[in-house]
């Protein structure tokens, strides 16, 4: 009972600015140096040490860095939704923070995802793109990240561009699976296209135990860098508070 | 002192933006020739033998209609945001999402329904077949709509910011309209069975109305507090 | 002696240019995102440090 009340305090305190600056200084090297380190293992795994597909040749590689971006770029924008409501419901100032700081880092993974998946394209299935569905769906998520980059930074007011940011990622999340739905029907209400992109999901427990690894790294990665921003952010906006100034100058 | 009953309240705010519409050309002039224009730059960009234009046609009167709603934005908060109508509006102790519906049915109204006289001018530069105006028509009117009010949220969140903002969070969730609409022409004009789409068009619009006329609200009372 | 066998064991057909291509992009895209927040936030101390 007492570790539920241990774990509630301290997410109660994440919600206060000096307490997660301070937990962020101490903590946030230790991620970084773990999450690269993670993804350094996974990634040499995935790209040099994982058996050589007979298909594909080499070149499906791509795939440890391309699944797992495009599984980020997802998770990353149900992050923003959670946390845009969280800022328009009870007003948190830290959840607003969170939003801006996750959003350049999804757009990031989604356009890793367009640009590897483009890369892969073209040795694999002869073309750089094609518009089926999932891929525009990926570019049209991207769109609606720059939509929310560029709503937030718009907005000279921090708090409400916070807001406008959350209700635009909320209204962004409801839309996704109405634009995946229609883009899929989209192939049957015109010509289906000559090859589908969709991977084949069997694959040996060589290939497929490093792609996990890699989606682990990439989640570490994340939130590492989230940290990161969010430290930048918090600075940004509490840098004329006094508990601030106590704190750099007395480091 | 009378004491008005919503309905009224709503129907004189229709009349007001109207009437505020009607004297100035331009609010509906300019959306109108703009969508023209942009329907004659395609056939000029890209080429204009009769059978390529057919192909086009949906896809192109669907931009023009879709690029022209979003330039209209302006017209619908910014001046009521500059003025302090808008403020009015909030504290007025209507409704505010109804407010916003008939804003924007009075803003269709003014920017969207031209456009639809304009399309048929369409259906001349496009040498379409007398058959799909029908189609094209009730496929632009529940478009042109449902656009409207998309674009309502986007001038909304960009409030006094400018155009080019709202198109670009407005673009992605026009996605599927557009689609739906010019899969409807294309259907039309090849005179396939096509009215299961303009049943999904217009189930979309009563959709989209109530909940993007709250998001709308949410993001006015955000960027005018 | 292990990790030299490793590595000779690998070698990769001409389609591993491709992969190459994507790694790079891929650091310099986690480069950017270490990079900009962490000399903004160098920049924000450093003004308030000046200010006194």
């Amino acid at each position: 009972m007492t570790s539920f009340n241990k774990v509630k305090d301290w997410f109660i305190s994440m919600g206060s600015p000096p307490f997660l600056y301070k937990w962020i200084m101490k903590y946030l090297p230790f991620m970084i140096l773990l999450s690269l380190l993670l993804v350094f293992i996974s990634l040499s795994w995935g790209l040099f040490f994982a058996p050589t597909d007979y298909k594909q040749g080499d070149a499906y590689r791509i795939i440890y860095i391309h699944v797992p971006s495009a599984i980020l770029s997802q998770s990353i924008f149900i992050l923003m939704a959670i946390t845009g409501g969280i800022c328009l419901i009870w007003r948190a100032k830290v959840a607003g923070m969170l939003l801006r700081s996750a959003a350049p880092i999804g757009a990031s993974f989604t356009l890793m995802a367009l640009i590897s998946g483009a890369i892969w394209g073209k040795p694999t299935w002869g073309t750089w793109w094609v518009w089926d569905a999932r891929l525009t769906s990926t570019l049209i998520l991207f769109f609606i990240y720059a939509a929310i980059v560029g709503i937030y930074s718009s907005i000279e007011d921090k708090t409400k561009g916070d807001r406008a940011a959350a209700l635009l990622s909320l209204v962004g999340v409801s839309m996704i699976p109405i634009i995946k739905k229609s883009v899929d029907w989209w192939q049957t209400l015109h010509q289906p296209s000559t090859f589908t992109l969709t991977q084949s999901p069997s694959m040996p427990p060589e290939m497929y135990l490093p792609l996990l690894a890699n989606v682990l790294g990439f989640y570490f990665l994340f939130i590492a860098l989230l940290f990161l921003r969010l430290r930048t952010e918090l600075a940004l906006r509490e840098q004329r508070k006094n508990w601030f100034k106590q704190k750099i100058l007395g480091d | 002192m009378n004491k008005l009953s919503l309905t009224s309240i709503l129907f004189r705010l229709l009349q007001k933006d109207l009437l505020i519409a009607y004297r100035k050309t331009s609010s509906y002039l300019t959306p109108l020739i703009f969508f023209l224009v942009v329907l004659t730059f395609f056939p000029l960009a890209i080429g204009s033998d009769s059978s390529f234009l057919n192909r086009i046609a949906p896809g192109t009167l669907w931009i023009a209609a879709l690029l022209s709603s979003l330039l209209a934005v302006e017209s619908l908060f910014n001046e009521d945001f500059n003025d302090g109508t808008l403020d009015q509006l909030f504290i007025s102790n209507q409704p505010i999402f109804l407010l916003i519906i008939v804003k924007v049915f009075s803003h269709w109204m003014i920017t969207g329904s031209p456009i639809l006289l304009a399309s048929m001018i369409g259906v001349i530069f496009f040498d379409l077949p007398t058959s799909s105006i029908f189609t094209l028509l009730v496929s632009l009117i529940l478009g042109t709509l449902i656009l409207s009010f998309l674009s309502a949220f986007g001038g909304a969140l960009s409030l006094g910011k400018g155009a080019i903002l709202s198109a670009i969070i407005v673009l992605p969730f026009s996605i599927p309209v557009l689609l739906l609409g010019t899969a409807a022409t294309n259907a039309a004009i090849q005179e396939i069975e096509h009215s299961s789409y303009l049943f999904f068009l217009g189930a979309m619009l009563f959709i989209v109305m109530p909940f993007i006329s709250i998001a709308t609200a949410e993001a006015l009372r955000i960027n005018s507090d | 002696m292990d990790l030299i066998n490793l590595i000779s064991e690998i070698n990769m057909d001409d389609n591993y240019f491709y992969v190459v291509y994507v790694l790079v992009i891929f650091i310099i895209l986690i480069f950017i995102n270490l990079f900009q927040p962490y000399l903004k936030h160098k920049k924000i101390l450093k003004k308030q440090r000046d200010k006194g």
